[in-house]
């Protein structure tokens, strides 16, 4: 499993080659993916699907000019001869006026413990796993499931012109079933870890069925503000879209509210919003970035005050500041989004919540300006109706439209537990809580 | 050695199979800010293979090109659908279509190859300059253009004889311009392009364009009053009537999604099989999704299961007329494919997509479009949108929007939000321009994601009696 001498020798000869034309920096990332998804929808399989994919994404500093190829032919002729086209063309492009090397000198990568399980790629095991699930899911109260079941092998390298070379391998489990009751009401699950005993098949059937007892009352609201409890589901949604906003490249180009906001108090002074890659059998790890520098826990908010952007060199260097560990070469982004959880549970937050909403998922979030920070999401699956600290019915055809800071600067308590979570709408691997949240502005079709 | 897999996958008991020789070569130009950012190219390129075994589809891709590795392809398909067998209590089959062997090449008639960095950067250059031109005086503006190229090149042959070989270019600019004046700013994030070569920013204006909306954006800074609200008969541009036949026409008519093969992922829809015939708008309501335009930037005229492209109209006036099939869905429904099977990349299967999706073009002339409107809003364009799964819920709040009294374009407003159902919205048209005008976009579907390009546009529309609101927040 995972061979990858042909990636390393591959590499290797790109990188000579790159030396030998005299170029100045050189970063190379090689990774290998293997990958099976079982893809099934109305409690039936719709196909299985299996990819093994190499690629090389390199970097090239030459005469103050930067260049990016990502190409995945493994014919190394062809890799050069695309290289060498790029060079021949280099004087032909305008100098970068903030051009800066790639950093330099020995450093050590901690790999975190426990992110590789080759177990998971026993697709029978995988196929027993999802066939009992979707079984005790189906019956008197969900009608019909679909989702997938994924899981991911990669290998990933790294070697630049700075005298660094890292390499980790990485295992992931995904699951993701949404399940409709049969009145069409959904709820959905979603895990990512990385041994199949990181996603709780067992339970899920019966968790599922406990929320979707709540469908007997099905109620219009009106439009307004609210106090709202957001699942992991929808935490996971908003913190990666906020968090990705914190990248000095999006500060830099006008699409991001956190311009000016370093050392300001600009969430909930009780939250926390991280990145921590080197954590132990996290599905988010990753011991270095693309230039090579090791990564690290990073808080972007900290108590409620803007800690740092997220940075690479080059991104740095314009911000008169180190590298954070977060290239992307060209765009910095997090590796993942992590948020503490408080003190309560979920129900002593629904109960302190009293009266307002509890958004189980949401989708489709889009801003009409990234400088202020005014954008919509649409909730999908449940959302429950809370009065006097109970759940009382549900919702629908309800829309968030607020403003991204608000949200976060009017959080006002999380949940204990913290859950892994990423699907398809989810920007980063996440472990967030259920937190609750203040004056949420909601509007709605009827 | 695709004969080579086809004869390994028979032999080994597969009812059908297909190959796709896939290679995707990208390339960007990132400008921002009055200087080139970076350079970036994508060369993405492999083999992908669907069998069908016993009922069961099943994918592989690998990008490693060697007859063993082919082989070792087609086996681990093979054996993968035999180990997922127990998961299927329905069996995939295929509709037959016509068989074709065809090679097409859409032409660049100013090749991107041929063009030095030099007159690419000049491109995005002019485009800079001339949107400074346009809001110069005290605003503050943060601009990034990334002027792009993509060309496709594919073989697909599959085992009912088809052979289909393509090579399809686009070329588009990419562009976000913020704008800043008095503590308050107006952003904006658009794409215009086709398929060809560089005359296509030529031949659609496209700095033009870009230049006009960096005006508009200036004028709204400067002169913006907040909306009015409540009902009143709207126009829309032909950027939101696009992103209308897109969103609540083009999606809800992808046949898996009706069929809720992609409900834990891109949703549903709010039609069933049985809703061919249903009048679900106005008469006045055309839409149709045509991959055959030329220029467009859905462009294609064979699918990627081998059937031959055509002009699909999907409501015609105002009732479901069509939905938009592949072989498998189009063998559930009982009708033949209708060519709307698009895959991204090497690495991802055929899934139903849209192609060019519109508004069909009406006989009004704008003027007359306004003239009958005592008291509205021409929103010309948009930001923020967003749309339930099943797509009946949906949102689009103006950036280029206009207050409208008795017939006339009187001054700019600010952020007019559209929250609406699908029926109240297609029911509420009547009266379409002559004006028909494309944008360019990546439509988002698939799992894993397939970003693909598609063409959306219209004229404008007028529709009547619609709940304007001021967006709050």
């Amino acid at each position: 499993m995972f061979s990858s001498v042909y990636l390393d020798s591959l590499m290797e000869s790109i990188y000579r080659h790159l030396i030998r034309q005299g170029v100045d920096d050189i970063s190379i990332i090689g990774s290998r993916t293997t990958k099976k998804i079982i893809k099934f929808h109305n409690n039936s399989l719709s196909i299985v699907k299996s990819y093994d994919i190499s690629s090389l994404k390199i970097y090239i500093g030459y005469m103050k000019r930067r260049f990016v190829t990502n190409i995945n032919i493994v014919d190394e002729e062809k890799v050069k001869q695309e290289i060498d086209k790029l060079l021949s063309l280099a004087k032909k492009f305008s100098e970068i006026k903030d051009y800066v090397p790639l950093p330099s000198g020995y450093v050590d990568y901690h790999e975190p413990r426990g992110i590789f399980n080759e177990s998971i790629f026993e697709t029978k095991h995988a196929v027993d796993l999802l066939k009992n699930t979707i079984d005790n899911t189906v019956g008197k109260t969900i009608s019909r499931v679909a989702g997938t079941l994924e899981v991911t092998g990669i290998k990933k390298m790294v070697k630049t012109s700075g005298g660094r070379f890292g390499e980790f391998r990485k295992s992931l489990v995904k699951l993701n079933m949404r399940s409709f009751a049969k009145n069409d009401a959904s709820y959905q699950v979603n895990c990512i870890g990385v041994r199949f005993e990181d996603i709780p098949f067992d339970k899920l059937p019966e968790d599922i069925k406990y929320w979707l007892k709540y469908l007997q009352s099905k109620e219009k609201i009106s439009y307004g503000k609210y106090n709202v409890i957001m699942a992991p589901l929808v935490v996971a949604n908003l913190a990666g879209y906020y968090s990705r906003m914190a990248s000095a490249y999006y500060v830099d180009a006008g699409l991001s509210p956190l311009k000016d906001c370093i050392g300001e108090e600009v969430v909930s002074e009780t939250l926390n919003i991280y990145d921590n890659p080197i954590l132990d059998r996290s599905p988010g790890a990753i011991p270095f970035d693309e230039e090579a520098v090791p990564t690290r826990k990073t808080y972007i908010f900290k108590e409620g005050v803007m800690k740092t952007y997220l940075h690479n060199t080059y991104t740095a260097h314009k911000f008169k500041t180190e590298s954070t560990g977060h290239a992307g070469i060209i765009v910095p982004a997090p590796h993942t989004v992590l948020i503490d959880g408080g003190r309560d549970n979920l129900d002593e937050l629904i109960k302190d919540l009293k009266n307002g909403l509890f958004i189980t998922n949401t989708w489709y979030t889009r801003f009409q300006n990234y400088v202020t920070g005014d954008f919509s999401t649409l909730p999908r699956d449940l959302i429950f109706i809370i009065r006097n600290g109970d759940i009382s019915g549900y919702t629908y055809n309800i829309r968030i439209s607020d403003n991204i800071m608000n949200i976060f600067k009017n959080i006002i308590s999380m949940s204990k537990e913290e859950y892994w979570i990423y699907w398809w709408d989810t920007p980063y691997i996440s472990r967030v809580p259920y937190v609750s949240i203040e004056n949420v502005n909601i509007s709605c079709v009827f | 050695m695709a004969r080579l897999a086809l004869d390994r996958a028979l032999e080994l008991d597969a009812e059908y199979v297909e190959l796709r020789w896939h290679t995707t070569n990208n390339e960007e130009y990132i400008y921002k800010n009055g200087a080139l950012d970076t350079h970036q190219s994508f060369t993405i390129s492999g083999i992908a293979l669907r069998v069908l075994v016993d009922g069961v589809m099943s994918f592989s891709s690998t990008n490693i090109i060697t007859e063993k590795n082919i082989i070792s392809m087609v086996e681990d398909a093979i054996n993968n659908a035999k180990a997922s067998s127990r998961l299927a209590k329905r069996k995939v089959s295929l509709y037959e279509n016509e068989i074709f062997e065809v090679k097409y090449v859409v032409a660049e008639n100013k090749k991107w190859v041929d063009a030095t960095p030099e007159e690419k950067m000049e491109i995005l250059k002019s485009a800079d300059d001339n949107v400074l031109d346009k809001i110069k005086g005290p605003i503050k503006s943060m601009r990034l253009y990334i002027l792009g190229f993509r060309k496709e090149e594919k073989i697909v042959v599959n085992s009912f004889g088809t052979y289909i070989q393509s090579s399809i270019p686009l070329v588009w600019i990419k562009y976000v311009i913020t704008l800043k004046n008095s503590g308050k700013s107006v952003q904006k994030i658009g794409r215009k392009g086709g398929s060809g070569g560089l005359e296509i920013i030529d031949n659609f204006k496209i700095i033009d364009k870009i230049t006009e909306t960096a005006y508009e954006m200036s004028q709204i800074l400067k002169r913006g009053k907040p909306t009015p609200t409540g009902l009143m008969d709207i126009i829309v541009g032909s950027e939101v009537a696009g992103i209308i036949a897109h969103e609540c026409v083009g999606h809800p008519f992808e046949a898996d999604r009706i069929l809720g093969r992609e409900a834990a992922q891109a949703g549903g829809s709010y039609l069933s099989p049985e809703d061919i015939g249903k009048q679900i708008g106005s008469k006045e309501v055309n839409v149709s999704d045509d991959p055959t335009i030329p220029s467009s930037g859905g462009y294609y005229l064979y699918d990627d299961e081998g059937v031959k492209a055509r002009k699909k109209r999907l409501i015609l006036n105002g009732k479901v007329n069509e939905y938009l099939h592949n072989r498998e869905t189009a063998e559930i429904f009982g009708v033949g494919s209708n060519a709307s099977a698009r895959a991204v990349n090497y690495n991802r299967e055929p899934i139903v997509r849209m192609s060019n999706t519109y508004f069909e073009a009406g006989d009004y002339s704008f003027d007359e479009l306004l003239e009958e409107i005592k008291e509205g809003i021409y929103m010309k364009g948009f930001m923020e949108w967003n749309i339930d799964d099943k797509r009946l819920n949906q949102r689009y709040t103006g950036l280029e929007a206009y207050y409208i009294r008795n017939g006339e374009i009187k001054y700019p407003v600010l952020m007019p939000v559209i929250e609406i159902t699908t029926y109240q919205l297609l029911s509420s048209l009547d009266a379409r321009g002559r004006d028909v005008e494309f944008f360019m976009g990546l439509c988002g579907k698939g799992e894993p994601h397939q970003p693909i390009p598609v063409w959306f546009g219209g004229p404008s529309l007028r529709f009547r009696n619609i709940n304007i609101r001021r967006r709050a927040s």
